[in-house]
C-alpha cells in the first residue's frame, strides 16, 4: 500500500517542468565545479571543498529542492483536489503520509548527494578531500529527510507551506539562527552540518558546527518521528470539500 | 405592449418582441442599458492599480491572507524599531555620540539587513497578484474593458512598486523620526538628515523597480502559486550563491561581471553607490559602482518589457 | 450526542433562534422514526463556518435503491454529501455511515464509492490505470481485473488507454465512476454526477444506477436538475437553504408541490367583471385588482385551468394574458419550507 502510494507520488514528482528545473538546480554546483577545475584550483583543497560544498549545496539547493519536493508530494494534489481519490480509500493517514514520505525524500537525496559527489569530486579530485566530501554528501541524506518531512506534515497545514518553509530557510536558518546561538538547536542546517562534522575525519567542518554529535542525531529523531506524527495526525483531521 | 392599458407586472420569459420577422425575432426581456457617464480608462488604471496594492497586503480579505505581506512589513521593520529604542536608552545614558557611530542599523546598512525579506515579500505577493486572474481566467473581462492590455500589465507593476514602497520606506522613515526626535538639536538633525531622503528615495526605488518586476514577470509565466513563488526565489537566491562560490573557485576578476546578472548583486552594488560607500558586503566588488544602478534600471525595464510582452501575447 | 467540531470552524453556531417547543418534539420524533439499519443516518445534523449556516438540523435516513438530493445551488447538497462522505465534520448532530461515524473514520471507505463534482483527475494516469490505482488503494487482490471489469461497466473501453488529460468532460465523469465502482461499494455516493453529459451518456449512467439499486445498494446523488431526480430516484430529500424541506417519494412530493396555493396574473377585456365572476367560485378564494390586470389565489390547480376558460366565455370576457406567477424552483422550495 505504502509503495503504490510512493510509487504515484514519485510520478507526479517528476512531472517534467517541476523535474526539469530541479536537475537544473543541482547541476548548477556541478557546473562551477567544473568550471573551477578547468581554471585550476589554488587553496587549501580540503577547506575550500568544505567551504564550497557547504556555501553552495547545503545552504542552498538542498533546501529549496526539499522544499519544492516536501510541499508538492501531497501540497499539489491538495491544492488541485485530486487528494480526495486517495483520501477516500481505506488506508490508514499513517501509510499515506510514510508513502509521500517514501517518494519525495530519496529523490530529494538522491539528487542532492549526487551533487555534492560531484561537485566535491571536481574540484577536490583526488587531494583527499574524498572523506569531507562522502561526509557531506551522506548529512545532506539525512538533511533531506528531515527537511521533506517538516515540509509534507507543513503543507497538509496549509496551502502556504511553500512561502512559510522559504521563510523558515531564509530568515529563519540564514539570518536568525546565525544572530542567536540559542535558536540554532532548531535549525535543520545546523544538524546537517553536524553529522557531516562528526563524519568527516579532517575536522575541517567541525569550525562551522556548534553543536555536538549527539545533540544533532537526538533532534534529527525528534523533528523526523514529531513531523511524521503530526502529518498524520493533520491528515486524518483534514477536511476536504468535494464540490467547488 | 400595444394598446392594453398600464403594461403587465413583470414576469421571466416576455414574449414582447422587440425586433425581427415572423421567421425569427428577439424578444424585449426590459433589461435596461446603462447610459449614465462612463469613467473612462484613467479611472479604470487607477482603479486596478488601487485593487492590486491591496491585494498585495490582503486588505479586504480575511485575516490568513494578511498573515505573509503583513508579517514581513512587521519582520521589516523590527530592527528599525530596535534600533531606535536602543538609541533612545543610549541617549537617556549621554552615550548617544557612541551608540550613533556603533549602531549597525542605518540608511545605508538597512537594505542588506532586509534584503531576503524584500525577496521573499515579492515571491510571495507577486504570485498573488496575477495569479487569481490567470487560474480563474478572468483575463477577458479585464481586456474588453476600457483597460488595454498594456495598461493591466503595467497597473500591475506600479501597484507591486508601491506595495514594495511601503515595506522599503516605513522603517527607513521610522530611523529618520527617530534620530530626529532623539537628538537634542532638532533643526540641525533634520539638516543632517533630510539629504539622505535623495539616496534612501532612489535605492527603494530601484529596489521596488527590480524585485518588483522580476518577480512580476516571472509570476505572469504560471497560474500556479507554488510554481512562480519558487522561481522567484530561484531566482533571487541561485544567482549570489553561484557567485560566491564561483569567487571562491575561480577568484573575483573572472567573477565581477557576473554581480550585474544577480539581482541582490546589483542591489548591494547600487547601495554602495547611492551612499557613497567603500566597503561592500561580502561580495568585493572591482567595478565602477554607477554600473549597479545602470544594471538595476536595464534589469528592471527587460522585466518589465517581458511581463508586457507575455500579457499581450496571453490567451485570456 | 455533537460531533467533534474541527480545527478551523469556530464555534459559533446559527445565526436562526433556537427551535421552539413544537418544533424540538417534531424533531425528536423524527429522530425516534428513522429506521436503525439503514446505510445512511443523519441525526439533528449541523454544519456552520462561522456564522454562515450551511447545513440547518437535518435528521434523515438513506436505504437502499436510489435516492436523489435534489435542492438549488448554494442549498447546502455538497455540503450535506460531503459530511455523508466523511470528508467534512458536522459542527453538531452525527452522522452514520453503515452504522460507524463517517468522519475520521477511513475503514468505511471500503465500503463506499465516492463520485466527486469537482473535474480534477489526475491528467498523467490513464482511465485504466485511475481505475487500477484505485483498486489497489482498495486492497483488492486482483486490481488489474477489478479494473477492467469497473471500465467495461461504464463503457469506457475504447478510451481507457488514453490519459484522462485527455478525456472530454463525460469521458472523465465515467473513469470517476468507474473508480468509485472497482471495489462493487454497497453505497455509492455521487455529487452531481450528469454535470457535461450528453443525453446519451445520461441515461446509459441512469440505467447503470438502476440497475446496481435492484441489487441492494444504497445509492444517493446530488442534482439541481428536477427532471433528473425525476427520471432516476426513487426516493427524493428536498433541501432549500440548508434545509430539509421534504423527503420520501416523489410523486407524493410532486403532488404536494402542486396542491399548494397558486397566483395567476390575469389581463383580460373586462377585469372586474371576471373577477367579480371567479370570486363567487369555490376553487378561488382571492382575488386583486390592479391597474390594467388582476391577480388570482386559487388552491386547486387543475381545477381553476378548468374553471377560467369556462367563466371567461360566461361572463363574455376575451382573455389576453394568464400568467401563473410563482412557477420557480425558488418558490416552491420557499413555500415548502415555510410550512
Amino acid at each position: 500500500m505504502i509503495g503504490t502510494i510512493a510509487g504515484v507520488t514519485l510520478r507526479a514528482l517528476l512531472a517534467r517542468r517541476r523535474a526539469l528545473l530541479m536537475l537544473l538546480l543541482v547541476a548548477a554546483p556541478v557546473a562551477l565545479g567544473l568550471l573551477a577545475r578547468l581554471r585550476g584550483l589554488p587553496g587549501d583543497p580540503i577547506e575550500r571543498a568544505a567551504n564550497t560544498l557547504e556555501t553552495t549545496i547545503v545552504r542552498t539547493v538542498l533546501p529549496l529542492v526539499a522544499v519544492v519536493f516536501g510541499t508538492s508530494a501531497i501540497g499539489a494534489e491538495l491544492e488541485d483536489g485530486t487528494a480526495i481519490y486517495l483520501l477516500t480509500k481505506p488506508v490508514a493517514r499513517w501509510r499515506i503520509v510514510a508513502g509521500k514520505l517514501l517518494a519525495a525524500a530519496p529523490i530529494t537525496a538522491l539528487l542532492v548527494s549526487a551533487s555534492v559527489l560531484a561537485t566535491g569530486l571536481l574540484i577536490g579530485g583526488e587531494r583527499g578531500t574524498a572523506p569531507v566530501t562522502l561526509a557531506i554528501a551522506v548529512a545532506s541524506a539525512i538533511g533531506a529527510l528531515l527537511y521533506v518531512s517538516v515540509f509534507i506534515a507543513l503543507s497538509i497545514l496549509t496551502s502556504r507551506a511553500l512561502i512559510i518553509g522559504f521563510i523558515y530557510v531564509l530568515l529563519w536558518e540564514g539570518l536568525l539562527a546565525g544572530l542567536f546561538e540559542g535558536t540554532r538547536v532548531l535549525s535543520i542546517r545546523e544538524y546537517t552540518m553536524s553529522i557531516a562534522a562528526a563524519l568527516d575525519p579532517s575536522g575541517v567542518i567541525a569550525e562551522n558546527a556548534p553543536l555536538g554529535l549527539a545533540t544533532a542525531v537526538v533532534a534529527s529523531a525528534l523533528v523526523l518521528v514529531g513531523s511524521f506524527l503530526l502529518a498524520s495526525r493533520w491528515l486524518s483531521t483534514k477536511e476536504l470539500t468535494g464540490g467547488d | 405592449m400595444s394598446g392594453r392599458g398600464a403594461p403587465l407586472p413583470e414576469r421571466g420569459g416576455g414574449q414582447v418582441v422587440a425586433a425581427g420577422s415572423a421567421a425569427g425575432s428577439i424578444y424585449d426581456l426590459g433589461y435596461r442599458n446603462y447610459v449614465g457617464p462612463r469613467l473612462g480608462r484613467r479611472h479604470a488604471l487607477l482603479s486596478l492599480i488601487r485593487h492590486s496594492f491591496r491585494m498585495a497586503y490582503g486588505l479586504g480579505r480575511s485575516g490568513r491572507a494578511k498573515i505573509i505581506p503583513v508579517g514581513l512589513a512587521v519582520l521589516a521593520t523590527l530592527p528599525a524599531i530596535v534600533a531606535l529604542g536602543v538609541t533612545a536608552l543610549a541617549s537617556q545614558l549621554g552615550a548617544e555620540g557612541e551608540i550613533d557611530r556603533a549602531n549597525p542599523v542605518n540608511y545605508e546598512s538597512y537594505y542588506s539587513i532586509i534584503a531576503q525579506m524584500v525577496a521573499l515579500f515579492a515571491a510571495a505577493q507577486a504570485p498573488e497578484l496575477l495569479g487569481r486572474d490567470l487560474r480563474y481566467r478572468v483575463l477577458a473581462l479585464y481586456f474588453t474593458r476600457a483597460l488595454r492590455r498594456d495598461d493591466y500589465a503595467l497597473a500591475k507593476v506600479a501597484a507591486m512598486v508601491l506595495a514594495m514602497l511601503v515595506l522599503i520606506l516605513l522603517p527607513q522613515v521610522l530611523i529618520l523620526v527617530g534620530r530626529i526626535l532623539v537628538s537634542p538639536d532638532i533643526p540641525a538633525a533634520i539638516g543632517r538628515d533630510l539629504p539622505k531622503l535623495l539616496p534612501v528615495g532612489a535605492m527603494a526605488l530601484l529596489t521596488a523597480f527590480l524585485l518588483g518586476g522580476l518577480g512580476l514577470a516571472i509570476a505572469s509565466f504560471s497560474p500556479r502559486r507554488s510554481f512562480a513563488t519558487a522561481a522567484i526565489i530561484a531566482a533571487f537566491i541561485v544567482p549570489p550563491i553561484v557567485v560566491a562560490a564561483a569567487t571562491e573557485i575561480a577568484g573575483e576578476d573572472m567573477v565581477a561581471p557576473l554581480t550585474l546578472l544577480s539581482p541582490p548583486g546589483i542591489l548591494i552594488g547600487a547601495n554602495a553607490f547611492f551612499f557613497d560607500l567603500s566597503v561592500v558586503g561580502e561580495t568585493a566588488v572591482t567595478l565602477p559602482l554607477w554600473m549597479y544602478p545602470v544594471a538595476g534600471v536595464v534589469m528592471s525595464a527587460v522585466s518589465i518589457g517581458v511581463l508586457v510582452w507575455r500579457y499581450r501575447r496571453i490567451e485570456p | 450526542m455533537s460531533g467533534p467540531i474541527p480545527g478551523w470552524v469556530r464555534p459559533g453556531g446559527p445565526a436562526t433562534p433556537l427551535p421552539d417547543q413544537a418544533a424540538a418534539a417534531a424533531a425528536e420524533a423524527a429522530l425516534e422514526a428513522l429506521p436503525a439499519d439503514a446505510a445512511i443516518r443523519l441525526e439533528r445534523v449541523s454544519r456552520w463556518y462561522g456564522n454562515v449556516v450551511a447545513v440547518n438540523d437535518m435528521t434523515f435516513a438513506v436505504g437502499a435503491g436510489v435516492t436523489g438530493l435534489l435542492g438549488p445551488n448554494g442549498a447546502g447538497k455538497s455540503t450535506l454529501l460531503g459530511m455523508v462522505a466523511g470528508l467534512l465534520a458536522p459542527s453538531a448532530g452525527r452522522v452514520t455511515l453503515l452504522g460507524h461515524a463517517a468522519w475520521r473514520n477511513p475503514a468505511v471507505y471500503a465500503k463506499v464509492g465516492l463520485v466527486p463534482e469537482r473535474e480534477a483527475v489526475p491528467p498523467y494516469l490513464t482511465g485504466f490505470e485511475f481505475a487500477r490505482l484505485a483498486a489497489r488503494l482498495q486492497g483488492m487482490p486482483e486490481p488489474d481485473a477489478a479494473a477492467r471489469k469497473a471500465i467495461a461497466t461504464v463503457d469506457l473501453e475504447d478510451a481507457a488507454g488514453r490519459s484522462i488529460g485527455t478525456y472530454s468532460k463525460g469521458m472523465r465523469q465515467r473513469a470517476k465512476l468507474a473508480a468509485a465502482l472497482v471495489h462493487e461499494p454497497p453505497v455509492l455516493l455521487l455529487d452531481e454526477p450528469f454535470n457535461g453529459m450528453d443525453p446519451r451518456q445520461r441515461l446509459h449512467m441512469m440505467a447503470l444506477l438502476r440497475t446496481m439499486a435492484a441489487e441492494g445498494r444504497t445509492i444517493l446523488f446530488s442534482s439541481h436538475i428536477l427532471e433528473e431526480v425525476e427520471r432516476l430516484a426513487e426516493r427524493v430529500l428536498v433541501v432549500y437553504a440548508g434545509r430539509l424541506a421534504a423527503s420520501g417519494d416523489f410523486r407524493e412530493i410532486r403532488r404536494l408541490m402542486t396542491d399548494r396555493p397558486h397566483t395567476f396574473t390575469i389581463s383580460s377585456s373586462d377585469d372586474r367583471r371576471l373577477a367579480g365572476a371567479l370570486m363567487g367560485e369555490a376553487e378561488v378564494f382571492g382575488v386583486e385588482l390592479s391597474d390594467g390586470w388582476f391577480s388570482v389565489r386559487t388552491v386547486d390547480y387543475a381545477g381553476f385551468t378548468r374553471l377560467l376558460p369556462r367563466a371567461a366565455r360566461d361572463a363574455a370576457v376575451s382573455l389576453f394574458e394568464v400568467q401563473p406567477a410563482d412557477e420557480s424552483l425558488e418558490r416552491v422550495f420557499e413555500y415548502l419550507v415555510r410550512r
